[in-house]
């Protein structure tokens, strides 16, 4: 097929504005010069240093944790959401309440924020770690809900009836049929809801208490006083680990990293 | 029949405000190869659901081995079902496929193993144990299914539309298979099919459905000589309908009045009112055809017609002829001599001929 020189600059276009500045920003966490606009020749101080800043350590441990147990949370809830709405055939209200499960997803976070914000203190909850997981599972169920039900749909209804027909009762059919072909979906649901976590400041700002700074809300608070070459660094560390997780999630989604380990097995 | 091990007693079902199966009754004896036969929609599938345990009757009962069932969930009930779809686990070997009843079942290891190893070789796959469904042919999948169904031993096995996903060959050659099968195992099988070549070639008795009702009942020779109603002769094969008036109806036959002749056929065991209107069924190929203006001798009916056109089959033709009142008839002849033969012109004259046993009268 000829590519079409029209659709080919198109295309530069786009993808130019969208990511020069964070080809720029990669490029900069190498420069030698502690002025972010000054090229003065490769290095990887910034990276050394960043390092041994253990107040940059800290939040990123933080936030790791907080994106660990927010998606291990997020995939309980959002899978058993997934598979009721599936499973419960047609009742009234159903197209409701999946567009009340995917909901958050378009939500405006800050309105997420406040009203878990409200929440938490009408409720007198201490704000910190446990705050940031539950607004993070909150938002991750919603991904993991949307993955794992389109897995779901796809499952055809007689291959759960085989299995209750052979004597496996309704919880050992999940157990058994059921979880194991959502797993690889499972899977590509708790790597997004994991990135989410990882790189999300504003509902970590509105839920966080003192002594719990993810490291989204760190990298702000610093830039404020001024971008250092150090920021370019971690940032660059954050797009290759986030990146890295969404491509082997929709790798899964789709099924083709299952697929190939079932050929070569 | 023994002690019947199926009884539906007055199941009613309805989906959505629609009634799909309508106060049906229905016995199925033990070792029994029963067919459900039935257009789409009849309500056979949802008849064998009921019985799998997936559907509950909205009323009515369903009794298995003498135990009232209805109420009681598809992994309690001694009955294994063998799916359309097969609906084999994509994530098993075919070995973990039929092991999985065992295994929920807590048997022995040891037993699990011995027991899937001789199911397997009944159905000629074992040399295909460690595959994954994905890799299997569809005909070897359908065995996959069925060894799966039956590696339980269950008292009853039921199975939704066996050989719909297979080719024609292979359909055929997998229809004994499962007749052999049936005998040698001595469980009773219920299948549901909408071929009624299936039906008759495989089961000992047919039940033909029509709006969530059994039309009828009865050996396949029984429901194919001796249709009970003019949608079953329909159904279940073609037919030649004639519609008329009965003039006589005692002892030595019945004479049924058409508009193309007095037609003769054999009075059935209830007498029927001289007066009221009646069909009388003939098969196509009970239908000689005699080319010529000549009126055969020997039958006790005989129409005069012309032919219309004729359906090569190979085996068979089909020949389609005008008769007297505009209607057509249809006649099946076997090719015992070299296709075509003389005189069978379209346009042609012929005469219909049969004998006084070959129809059925039918009021309904």
């Amino acid at each position: 097929m000829k590519l079409s020189p029209f659709l080919l600059v198109a295309l530069a276009l786009g993808l130019a504005f969208l990511y020069v500045p964070i080809v720029l920003l990669i490029v900069y966490s190498f420069n030698d010069s502690r002025l972010v606009t000054v090229w003065a020749g490769f290095s990887t101080r910034w990276y050394g240093q960043l390092f041994s800043d253990s107040a940059f350590l800290e939040a990123a441990w933080m936030s790791l944790k907080v994106a660990v147990t927010s998606a291990t949370i997020a995939l309980v809830v959002g899978t058993l959401a997934a598979y009721a709405l599936v499973r419960l055939g047609r009742f009234r209200g159903r197209m409701l309440m999946i567009g009340m499960v995917q909901a958050p997803l378009v939500m405006p976070e800050v309105i997420t924020g406040i009203s878990l914000l409200l929440l938490f203190v009408s409720l007198n909850f201490d704000r910190g770690f446990g705050t940031i997981v539950i607004a993070h599972a909150t938002l991750g169920a919603s991904y993991v809900a949307v993955v794992v039900q389109a897995r779901l749909v796809t499952l055809e209804r007689d291959i759960e009836e085989a299995a209750l027909d052979l004597g496996a009762t309704p919880a050992a059919t999940f157990r058994q049929v059921v979880l194991p072909l959502a797993a690889p979906a499972m899977l590509a649901g708790w790597l997004l809801a994991f990135a989410l976590s990882l790189d999300d400041l504003i509902l970590a700002s509105f839920v966080s208490g003192p002594g719990s700074t993810t490291l989204p809300m760190k990298i702000y608070s610093q830039a404020r006083l001024g971008v250092t070459p150090m920021i370019n660094a971690l940032s660059t560390i954050v797009i290759v680990a986030v990146s890295l997780m969404v491509v082997i999630a929709s790798l899964l989604a789709k099924g083709s990293l299952v697929r190939g380990d079932s050929r070569a097995g | 029949m023994s002690a019947p091990l199926v009884r539906l007693e007055g199941i009613d079902k309805g989906f959505g405000g629609q009634r799909v199966v309508d106060r049906l009754d229905l016995e199925i004896g033990q070792g029994e190869f029963l067919s459900l036969l039935g257009p789409s929609g009849c309500g056979k599938t949802t008849l064998l659901r009921m019985i799998a345990g997936f559907e509950t009757p909205d009323r009515g009962r369903v009794v298995i081995d003498g135990i009232d069932m209805t109420g009681v969930p598809p992994y309690r009930r001694p009955v294994n079902m063998m799916f359309q779809s097969y609906a084999l686990f994509p994530h098993m070997t075919v070995r973990d496929n039929v092991a999985f009843g065992l295994k929920q079942d807590g048997v022995d290891r040891r037993e699990i193993e011995r027991r899937v190893r001789e199911i397997l070789d009944l159905v000629k796959m074992g040399d295909h144990a460690d595959r994954k469904p994905a890799q299997l042919s569809g005909g070897q999948r359908q065995r996959v299914a069925l060894a799966r169904a039956l590696v339980k031993r269950p008292k009853l096995l039921l199975l939704d539309e066996p050989l719909a996903a297979l080719d024609r060959r292979l359909r055929e050659h997998t229809r004994l298979e499962l007749v052999n099968l049936q005998r040698e195992l001595g469980i009773t099988f219920v299948i549901v099919t909408h071929d009624q070549e299936e039906a008759m070639s495989l089961s000992s008795r047919v039940a033909v459905m029509n709006g969530g009702r059994i039309e009828q009942l009865g050996p396949p020779a029984l429901i194919y000589e001796r249709p009970a109603s003019r949608w079953v002769a329909q159904f279940v094969g073609d037919v030649n309908l004639f519609a008329g008036r009965i003039t006589q109806c005692n002892g030595s036959g019945l004479t049924l009045d058409t508009p193309d002749a007095a037609l003769l056929a054999e009075a059935g065991a209830a007498p029927l009112a001289t007066g009221s209107d009646a069909w009388l069924a003939v098969r196509p190929e009970k239908i000689e055809l005699f080319p010529g203006t000549e009126r055969p001798d020997g039958f006790a009916n005989v129409i005069a017609g012309a032919l219309v056109d004729v359906g090569y089959l190979g085996n068979l033709s089909v020949y389609r002829v005008a008769v007297g009142s505009g209607a057509t008839v249809v006649a099946t002849l076997a090719n015992r001599r070299p296709y075509p033969a003389t005189g069978l012109d379209r346009g042609a004259p012929v005469w219909l001929a049969f004998t006084r046993d070959s129809g059925v009268v039918l009021t309904a």
